[in-house]
């Protein structure tokens, strides 16, 4: 059976009624997912944040999460997360597809074992799902949307989000650059659906809080549960992309 | 009322007699030199050590913004020597910043709690007094300006500077990013001042070092004193900002 992994993020801490926790022991630390079956596909969700929302961003385990999806034999991963949207095209409550990023953290993002080309961040074959799994619920996607990745935990300032604004970015997250690195390193498929649960500040005068993320996601959060299962149906296993090229690379380097 | 007051030790003698006050906090100890200024209470912190002994990335932000935050203080007006990118704030020049771009990027700059608003950095009612008091001292304080905060202790290249010009920052410095977050995430209010030490063009025909930074700074000493006299004679308890809403909300959350 195929397994697929599912990255929430802030607003969205389950998918389905039923499933079965499970903690899953990394050299990095414990993580907790949640199990069903879909589809005829295995599926792991892993609530970025912990079950509670306890982590914030610059404190999530990265390296755990996904390489705990490595050991449940995940091979490809659909995430969403909440960003603030830069470009004023994006409104609040709005989904986007994300094509690129540029990555501005400074946090832990390797496993340290090899350097691998992430020309192109996000799995081609995953995008096209999630393109197809939007047309078919009928919700709009905004898609080859760049995302510049803070550190966190603080909200930007005006004159960073302006920067960011000339530099070309559509929208603002803290995690995404992280897991995709560490995705890409294990040679698994990934891809992200962003929520705009906020203008970026500066944008407009409403500030960002942790409280306005969460009521966003909460107003979308069936929208979200509803693209993520056309997602997991839609999802097959790999084809053509080229995710896992430089992970089988490294393995077989070292036998 | 009580001020917090970060700076290099040229200012200590704004006061007669200044009274030793250690305050543990979980990041460290912190001394702060407690001082009379009319009904006021003043802490002085000089933020690197009395004889400038701790380079900027080795600062112990958390304790010392703690530490004010335990002496019970909630405005804290920070002096910091820059460079000009900006050529239109002199060698001396003193400017007010407005806004942040952060690009320090080996920094403990957060308490971890949650994530604060920092959309606006600086407290408006402090920016408020400093200008005020500019104004009636007849001194020349360039305002609006946005600071580019850089790790340090190393200065720029001269990439770097036409790289941080062209996205239209006015000053470089290497501390005030952090302490403003910080500050945001303890609700303390916090406003900063800047003494333009060298140009940082990456064309100066003096390039930055600490020898300069500290005679230029010696030279507008009385400058950024007079300052500072006047804004803490116009400091009140009288807020309207926003500095503390993050924070009180968190603390709500969080008692609940």
């Amino acid at each position: 059976m195929m397994k697929i992994g599912i990255i929430g993020g802030t607003g969205f801490y389950q998918l389905f009624d039923q499933m079965v926790e499970k903690t899953v022991h990394t050299e990095y630390g414990d993580v907790t997912v949640f199990r069903a079956v879909s589809e005829g596909k295995e599926v792991y969700f892993l609530p970025r944040h912990g079950k509670h929302h306890d982590a914030l961003a610059p404190f999530v385990n990265y390296r755990a999460n996904i390489l705990a999806l490595k050991e449940l034999e995940v091979t490809r991963i659909l995430s969403v997360s909440a960003v603030g949207a830069i470009n004023p095209e994006i409104e609040v409550g709005s989904l986007s597809l994300l094509d690129q990023f540029v990555d501005l953290t400074t946090r832990v993002k390797s496993y340290g074992k090899y350097s691998v080309d992430i020309t192109e961040p996000f799995c081609p074959e995953l995008q096209e799902v999630f393109v197809q799994a939007a047309k078919e619920i009928n919700e709009p996607l905004r898609e080859k949307t760049t995302l510049v990745c803070v550190e966190g935990p603080r909200y930007e300032t005006k004159a960073e989000i302006q920067l960011f604004a000339k530099w070309g970015m559509d929208v603002v997250g803290m995690t995404n650059a992280t897991e995709a690195s560490l995705a890409r390193e294990l040679g698994m498929c990934y891809s992200v659906v962003t929520m705009a649960t906020n203008m970026a500040p500066g944008i407009t005068d409403h500030k960002p809080s942790l409280k306005a993320h969460k009521e966003v996601g909460e107003r979308k959060r069936e929208t979200v549960s509803t693209l993520m299962l056309e997602a997991i149906k839609l999802a097959g296993e790999r084809k053509n992309c080229s995710c896992q090229e430089a992970y089988e690379r490294a393995v077989l380097s070292r036998t | 009322m009580k001020i917090g007051l970060i700076g290099g030790t040229g200012l200590y003698d704004l006061f007669h007699t200044l009274t030793e006050q250690c305050i543990e906090t979980d990041y460290g100890q912190v001394t702060l030199l407690k001082g009379e200024f009319e009904d006021k209470e003043v802490y002085f912190l000089p933020r690197h050590g009395t004889e400038h002994g701790v380079l900027a990335p080795f600062v112990n932000y958390k304790a010392n913004m703690m530490a004010l935050k335990k002496a019970g203080i909630e405005q804290v007006i920070a002096v910091s020597a820059v460079g000009s990118i900006n050529p239109d704030i002199p060698i001396g020049g003193l400017s007010m910043p407005d806004q942040i771009v952060d690009f320090s990027r080996r920094r403990d700059n957060t308490y971890g709690q949650f994530s604060a608003d920092m959309t606006y950095p600086f407290c408006p009612d402090l920016q408020k007094a400093v200008s005020t008091a500019a104004t009636e001292n007849s001194q020349t304080l360039y305002e609006n300006t946005t600071l580019i905060c850089v790790d340090g202790p190393i200065y720029e290249t001269s990439s770097e500077l036409q790289l941080f010009s062209s996205w239209g920052m006015d000053v470089v410095g290497m501390t005030n990013s952090t302490e403003a977050a910080l500050a945001r995430e303890l609700g303390i209010c916090y406003s900063a001042v800047t003494l333009s030490t060298d140009l940082a063009t990456g064309f100066a025909p003096i390039p930055p070092d600490l020898g300069t930074h500290k005679r230029v700074a010696a030279i507008n000493k009385d400058k950024v004193k007079a300052l500072m006299v006047k804004t803490l004679a116009l400091l009140s308890e009288q807020k309207s900002c926003q500095c503390a809403k993050s924070y009180n909300e968190y603390m709500i959350l969080i008692n609940n």
